[in-house]
C-alpha cells in the first residue's frame, strides 16, 4: 500500500507539472487544447488528498470517500464535480464535492477533508480560518496572506504557473500530516518552531 | 639422475602438464583476484549509490521532520535482500527513522559491511546521515561460485593438456620409438628393412628418418659388398694363384726355350764348322775317287790283255768292290754334311704365299715309293685353308721330315692321315700315323738334335730338330701327341699372315753356312 502511495505521489507530481505546463502554454499562445486554470486548481485539490494524512484516517481505509468543500467559487466547483464524475467512471478513488455559495456562520465544514475558499470570500477567510483552527480540515485558498491568517495551503500564480505555499505549522496544529514530497514541491514552507534545540 | 631415465614420452607429458597447470593456476588466481576486486569495487559503489539515493529520497522527510515518509522510503529497501539494517539520523544525531530486515537473523558482525553517507541539501545544509548495514554473505557466496567455476576450468584445462600431451607424444615420441627400434635392429646386424613405416612428411622427424633410411641403405650396401667380397675372396685368390702359376710355368717354359735356343745356336755354329771341314776333306776323297776308278779301269784293261790269269786280276776285282764302297761312303758323308748344313743354315729366304695342299701333294708324290707297300695316305684337307706365307723349300723339308718319320714308325702296314684346317688366323697341319708311337720318356727329347730312336746308320737324328727350327723361324708351333703302340700325331701350327719379326730374328739363329 505504501508502495502504491509512493508510486502515485510520483504520478501525481508529474500530472501537476504537466497540467501547469499546458495551462501556461494555453495562456501564452491561446492554442486549441485550452485547459483552464480552474481545471488545474481542481487537479491540485484532488491531488492534495494523496499527500495529506488525516488523524482519523486509518491507513487501510484509503477507499473512503474524501470530501472536498468549495466555498464561493462556482467554476471550480463544476470542474471538481466533472473530475469526480470522470474518476468514478474510471473506478478510481471517489471524491465528493460540496459547494457552498458564500459564507454563513451556520455552515458546518466538519464533513470536509479539504475546504477551498474562493476569492469571493476574501473578506471572510480570516474568520473561517480562525473558526477551523485546530480542526483536521485542510484549508486551501488562492487569496493573498492566507497563510499568515492561519490558512494551510495558498495557491499562488507565478510566471503563468500555479504553485503553492504551505503553512506546516498550522497543518500540524490541526493534526494533519503533510507528506514531505508535497512540502518539497512547495514554493515556501512555514515551519513550526523546533521542539528542542 | 632419475630424470634422465624417464622416457621422453613421460617427460613430455610431465613438462606439458606442469606448464599447463602452472599457467592455469596463475591465470585462475589472476582472474579470481581481478573478479573479486572488481566485484568489491562494484559492490562498494553500489552500496554508496544506494546510500546516496536513499539519503536523497529522505532529504525532504528530514527537512520537514516527517519520519513517516522516511520510514516509507527506507522500507523500500525491503526489495534488497542483503540489506540488514538502515538507520537514518537527523542532524542532531538522533535516530530519525530506521529499517530492520526481519529475515536476516544470526548474522555475525564480521559478515556485515556498513556504509554511511551524509545527507546534504542543495544549499549545503547538513540535514542528517544514513547508515546502511549490508550482509556480505551473498558476496562470499558469489566468490565461492567463482572459485568453483575456476576450479572446473582448471580441471578441464588439465584434462585438455593431458589430451594434448597425448597427441604430442604421438607426434614426437612414436617416430622416436620406431627410430630406436630401427637402430636396435641395425645394431643387431639386420639391414633388411627399407622404409620407416611410421614416418612420412618433411618435418624434422621425417628428415631424420629419411636420412636414417639412407644411412641404413648405404650400410646395407657396404655390408653386402663386404660379404660378397668375402665370398669371392677365395675364388679370387685361387684364380690369382692359378694366374701366377701359369705365369711361372710360362716363364719356366720360355726359360727352357731360351736355353734350348742358345744350345741350338751354339750347336749350329759347331755343326757348321764341322760340316765345312768334313766337306773340304771329303772333297779330296770325292775328287780322287773317280780318277782312281778310271785309272783302275785302265789298269784292268791293260792287265786283262796280258795277265788275265795272274792273281793281280783277282785283286782288281776286290779293288773295284772297295772303290764302290768308298764311293758309297763319300755319298753318305756328303748327305750327312748336307743335313748338317741344312740344320745350321740360316733361313734367309723370301716369304711367299704357298698353297699348303699343293705342297703336301708334291711331297706325297715324292715319297710314293717309300710308302708304297707300307702306308696308305689319307688326305683330309679343308678347302677353306688360306694361303700361308712361308719359305717354301724349308717348310717342304719340314713336311718331308715328319712324313718320313711317320712312314718309318709304321712297322708293317698302316695309315697316315693328313689333315688341315684353319682356326683363329692360324693354319693347322696334322700328320697322324698309327705306328709304334713314342715312349713318354722320349717325348721331350724328340726335337733335340742327334736324338734318334733308329738304329745307328739309319738316321742322323737331325730331322725333327731341323723341322722344329724351321717352324720356329716361321713363328709357328709344333705339338706332339703320342702313345706307344697307338701312333703319333704331330701338328704344325703356322700363322697365316707373315710376321715381320720372323725375318729380322732369322739371322740370330743360324748365321753360318
Amino acid at each position: 500500500m505504501k508502495m502504491r502511495l509512493h508510486l502515485r505521489m510520483a504520478l501525481v507530481i508529474l500530472a501537476l507539472i504537466a497540467s501547469s505546463m499546458v495551462v501556461s502554454s494555453a495562456a501564452a499562445g491561446g492554442g486549441e487544447p485550452v485547459i483552464k486554470q480552474v481545471q488545474v486548481k481542481a487537479v491540485y485539490l484532488y491531488n492534495f488528498l494523496h499527500f495529506v494524512t488525516w488523524p482519523d484516517q486509518e491507513e487501510k481505509e484509503e477507499k473512503v470517500v474524501k470530501v472536498i468543500g468549495v466555498l464561493g467559487d462556482q467554476e471550480l466547483g463544476r470542474s471538481l464535480t466533472e473530475l469526480a464524475r470522470r474518476l468514478r467512471q474510471r473506478g478510481r478513488t471517489t471524491i465528493k464535492v460540496i459547494l457552498y455559495n458564500s459564507y454563513r456562520p451556520d455552515l458546518d465544514f466538519s464533513a470536509c477533508h479539504i475546504l477551498f475558499i474562493g476569492r469571493s470570500q476574501a473578506d471572510n477567510f480570516k474568520m473561517i480560518v480562525a473558526r477551523l483552527k485546530g480542526r483536521p480540515i485542510l484549508t486551501v485558498a488562492d487569496v493573498r496572506h492566507f497563510l499568515s491568517a492561519g490558512g494551510m495551503i495558498e495557491l499562488v500564480k507565478m510566471e503563468g504557473r500555479i504553485r503553492y505555499q504551505v503553512n506546516l505549522s498550522a497543518a500540524r496544529t490541526a493534526g494533519l500530516r503533510l507528506s514531505s514530497q508535497l512540502l518539497e514541491s512547495a514554493l515556501t514552507v512555514i515551519k513550526p518552531m523546533p521542539k528542542e534545540d | 639422475m632419475f630424470w634422465r631415465d624417464v622416457s621422453i614420452k613421460h617427460k613430455l607429458t610431465l613438462i606439458l602438464m606442469l606448464t599447463s597447470s602452472l599457467t592455469v593456476l596463475v591465470a585462475c588466481l589472476a582472474f579470481y583476484g581481478l573478479v573479486v576486486n572488481h566485484f568489491q569495487k562494484v559492490y562498494k559503489r553500489d552500496m554508496n549509490n544506494l546510500a546516496l539515493i536513499v539519503g536523497s529520497n529522505c532529504k525532504a522527510a528530514l527537512m520537514f521532520d516527517v519520519p513517516e515518509d522516511a520510514g516509507v522510503v527506507l522500507a523500500t529497501l525491503k526489495g534488497r535482500k542483503s540489506v540488514r539494517q538502515v538507520i537514518l539520523y537527523d542532524k542532531q544525531g538522533h535516530v530519525f527513522a530506521s529499517y530492520k530486515a526481519s529475515a536476516l537473523k544470526g548474522t555475525s558482525v564480521k559478515e556485515i559491511c556498513s556504509f554511511s553517507r551524509k545527507i546534504i541539501l542543495d544549499d549545503g545544509t547538513y540535514v542528517g546521515r544514513i547508515v546502511i548495514e549490508d550482509d556480505m554473505r551473498d558476496m562470499a557466496r558469489g566468490r565461492r561460485q567463482i572459485l568453483l567455476i575456476l576450479l572446473l576450468v582448471g580441471v578441464g584445462s588439465l584434462f585438455s593438456a593431458f589430451w594434448l600431451s597425448a597427441i604430442l607424444r604421438n607426434v614426437v615420441s612414436k617416430p622416436l620409438l620406431s627410430l630406436t627400434e630401427m637402430v636396435k635392429r641395425i645394431a643387431a646386424g639386420d639391414f633388411q628393412f627399407k622404409k620407416c613405416s611410421s614416418m612420412r612428411g618433411r618435418d624434422e622427424m621425417g628428415v631424420l628418418c629419411s636420412a636414417f633410411v639412407e644411412m641404413n641403405k648405404r650400410l646395407r650396401d657396404s655390408h653386402e659388398r663386404l660379404e660378397e667380397y668375402n665370398r669371392t675372396l677365395e675364388g679370387r685368390v685361387a684364380a690369382r694363384t692359378e694366374e701366377l702359376q701359369n705365369a711361372m710355368d710360362d716363364l719356366r717354359k720360355s726359360q727352357a726355350q731360351l736355353v734350348q735356343s742358345e744350345k741350338m745356336a751354339a750347336l749350329g755354329q759347331l755343326v757348321a764348322g764341322v760340316a765345312h771341314d768334313i766337306n773340304n776333306n771329303i772333297s779330296f776323297i770325292a775328287g780322287a775317287l773317280p780318277n782312281i776308278k778310271r785309272m783302275t779301269n785302265e789298269l784292268v784293261v791293260e792287265m786283262a790283255e796280258n795277265h788275265k790269269a795272274s792273281p793281280a786280276w783277282q785283286m782288281h776285282l776286290d779293288i773295284v768292290s772297295l772303290l764302290a764302297n768308298a764311293e758309297e761312303g763319300v755319298r753318305r758323308t756328303k748327305k750327312i754334311v748336307q743335313d748338317l748344313n741344312a740344320f745350321s743354315r740360316s733361313s734367309h729366304g723370301q716369304l711367299v704365299p704357298v698353297d699348303i695342299h699343293a705342297e703336301l701333294n708334291n711331297i706325297i708324290n715324292l715319297l710314293r715309293y717309300e710308302c708304297r707297300d707300307k702306308a696308305e695316305i689319307i688326305r683330309d684337307f679343308d678347302p677353306d685353308l688360306p694361303v700361308v706365307y712361308c719359305q717354301r723349300d724349308h717348310m717342304g723339308q719340314a713336311y718331308m721330315n715328319i712324313l718320313l718319320n711317320a712312314i718309318q714308325a709304321i712297322e708293317k702296314r698302316g695309315t697316315i692321315r693328313l689333315k688341315t684346317w684353319p682356326a683363329g688366323g692360324k693354319a693347322y697341319i696334322s700328320f697322324q700315323d698309327n705306328g709304334s708311337g713314342i715312349e713318354p720318356e722320349a717325348l721331350e727329347y724328340i726335337f733335340d738334335p742327334f736324338f734318334s730312336t733308329k738304329p745307328v746308320g739309319q738316321g742322323t737324328g737331325l730331322g725333327l730338330s731341323i723341322t722344329y727350327n724351321i717352324v720356329k723361324n716361321h713363328h709357328g708351333k709344333i705339338e706332339v701327341h703320342s702313345a706307344p703302340g697307338r701312333g703319333t700325331e704331330i701338328v704344325i701350327i703356322l700363322p697365316v699372315e707373315p710376321c715381320k719379326k720372323a725375318d729380322e730374328e732369322d739371322g740370330g739363329v743360324g748365321g753360318m753356312e
